[in-house]
């Protein structure tokens, strides 16, 4: 239980501390204003591409797609804010499970995620005067939550690389526009290049998104087990893949002392 | 001065190698010797201090002690643990402070820091709250505990990072320049807190370029230069054996850095250390002869204005510049 309560007082506390854009002013901005504008314009370029059909599957999709301002922004910030700020090393020295650490620091990322999409979703359908089945609403909560969570781990593959690179606005701004542009939330996948719409497979979201246009449009919940298993197990991959990573640096800091945590 | 019992740190032998890449397509392989076959002590309850300028590996001997770097070769025990293979064992015994205003969340409070370095040590929360207090009432921050630490002065989190260090009431606490920055009135209080730790059974290795902090402070110095051991022994006795040794110091206005350097030449003049201000020199010959090195002085800078000429014994800050700096510094 000590451990349980311990995971979410990181959790809440890592954010504070380490996420940017807490202040008001700036959260109002960034992470409301900037993707209800956002929404709003990718709504009304595929309302008038599509004359309106198949309009609440793209607005949701559209307001998952803001997820990324915590999903890729807001996980990076979990390393390169510790890392600034200097107490990234101190982090890495201390008893604690680092994966348990990290996963935690994730976790209020991924419900932020899940609030931002949710006022897009409810700021989307009242601008478009649209509105969904009732039973649909818990589930769509529980696919955007899973695909935010696996999104989150994709973030924190890229955050590592802050360990490596200073570039880290640029990388984070191509991850950001490559989620939007492979995850179909758009246009149907269908339109994509062979080629492309097999690499979207292991993007996070693309699920996600086929998802919420299959249960908003068509009310069609057939294939919500299967597909938000797999997008479940690519996050747990990422997760993995990105715990690695750090697991890495430590040893490049440790052992070959080529890599300065500071 | 506490009572000394037994070794709780002993490093033999330790090496270090930096081993990097210089160059994109023809690479050349750089090796750097961070530490050089180091070997030193520090036993249980004293306040030991490691000594050398910059890049005589005090840093990376601290990072190997902490767990953070492992040597290249020889053998290091903390506690009786390797740090290289028993770190997991080690890290909740002991903790580590960097100088400087960083390695603190500056958007958290001063509370809300400790609260969260505890759990990284996995302190249960039954316990957490009353330490936190006790520890913000040892560093004075008890009245700003729920301000945020951006708010604060360099001094208060120089302090706040010492309550940081002792969150898991560590055996250990391993300093790294913890006054670098501060205003004298902080740095003494700095001084206060670590003299109580060490009162309270703490045992401290600290490293500092302040020679009066380490000569007050330190049970034990180290002094380290290019990776190499130069000398260990207290405070008192690294002075006394240079008994026979006296500072004549001096300021002497209208003389060129040459003519100091003369000095050198004279066989009882030991070491030449001179500082060129704004309008004048201040020079400090370390001598066996002062009474001869007095008319000397006058002789070698005919035509100049000698001010202040006083003769003293050498502090540990002469001692250090005499054993790290060669013959003129």
């Amino acid at each position: 239980m000590q451990a349980v309560q311990r995971f979410f007082r990181q959790s809440l506390l890592s954010y504070r501390a380490l996420f940017g854009w807490l202040d008001p002013k700036v959260y109002i901005l960034v992470m409301v204003l900037s993707p209800l504008s956002q929404l709003l314009f990718f709504s009304v370029l595929v309302n008038y591409v599509y004359s309106g059909e198949g309009l609440v599957g793209y607005i949701g999709a559209n307001a998952l797609i803001l997820c990324v301002l915590n999903s890729v922004f807001g996980i990076m910030s979990i390393i390169t804010s510790d890392r600034y700020m200097g107490t990234f090393q101190h982090v890495m020295a201390s008893p604690v499970n680092k994966a348990g650490l990290f996963l935690s620091r994730s976790i209020a990322h991924v419900l932020n995620g899940l609030f931002t999409s949710i006022i897009g979703f409810i700021f989307g359908m009242m601008i478009f005067q649209i509105s969904i089945a009732p039973d649909a609403i818990l589930l769509l909560v529980g696919v955007w939550m899973v695909s935010i969570f696996s999104a989150c781990g994709l973030g924190l593959i890229i955050g590592c690389f802050c360990l490596w690179t200073p570039s880290m606005n640029l990388i984070g701004n191509i991850l950001a526009s490559s989620l939007l542009l492979l995850s179909g939330a758009n246009y149907p996948q269908s339109i994509m290049p062979v080629w492309l719409v097999h690499f979207a497979d292991f993007i996070p979201l693309t699920r996600g998104v086929e998802l919420t246009k299959q249960i908003l449009n068509e009310g069609n919940y057939s294939n919500v087990f299967a597909l938000l298993g797999e997008e479940f197990v690519l996050g747990v991959c990422f997760f993995i893949i990105s715990f690695l990573f750090i697991k890495y640096a430590e040893y490049l800091s440790r052992v070959r002392g080529t890599m300065d945590l500071d | 001065m506490s009572t000394i019992n037994n070794n709780i740190i002993n490093v033999s032998q330790v090496k270090r190698t930096y081993k990097t890449e210089v160059g994109i397509i023809k690479k050349k392989k750089k090796e750097v010797d961070a530490l050089k076959g180091l070997s030193f002590s520090v036993n249980k309850g004293e306040i030991f201090g490691l000594l050398g300028p910059n890049g005589a590996g005090k840093t990376t001997m601290i990072k190997i002690l902490t767990t953070m770097l492992t040597p290249s070769s020889g053998e290091v025990s903390v506690l009786g643990l390797n740090p290289v293979t028993d770190a997991k064992k080690l890290r909740p015994h002991i903790n580590f402070i960097l100088g400087g205003e960083r390695n603190l969340y500056w958007r958290l409070s001063a509370y809300d820091n400790l609260a969260y370095f505890s759990d990284l040590y996995k302190i249960p929360r039954s316990e957490q709250h009353g330490r936190i207090q006790d520890l913000l009432e040892l560093v004075g921050l008890q009245d700003v505990a729920h301000q945020r630490v951006e708010t604060f002065s360099k001094g208060m989190k120089q302090r706040l990072q010492i309550a940081r260090g002792l969150v898991n009431n560590p055996e250990i606490l391993f300093l790294d320049e913890p006054s670098i920055g501060l205003d004298p009135v902080s740095a003494r209080k700095l001084r206060e807190i670590i003299r109580q730790l060490n009162d309270n059974g703490t045992t401290i290795l600290l490293t500092t370029h302040y020679m009066f902090e380490a000569d007050e402070l330190c049970d034990r110095i180290a002094f380290i230069d290019k990776g190499e051991l130069i000398e260990v022994d207290s405070p008192q006795n690294i002075k006394q054996k240079t008994n026979n040794v006296s500072v004549v110091e001096f300021s002497v206005i209208g003389i060129e850095a040459t003519k100091i350097q003369e000095f050198t030449h004279h066989p009882d003049i030991h070491h030449v250390q001179f500082e060129q201000q704004e309008f004048l020199t201040k020079v400090k010959l370390h001598t066996t002869d002062p009474q001869g090195a007095v008319p000397i002085i006058y002789e070698n800078m005919k035509g100049a204005i000698i001010q202040d000429l006083s003769i003293t014994k050498p502090s540990l800050e002469d001692v250090y510049v005499q054993l790290i700096g060669g013959k003129v510094s």
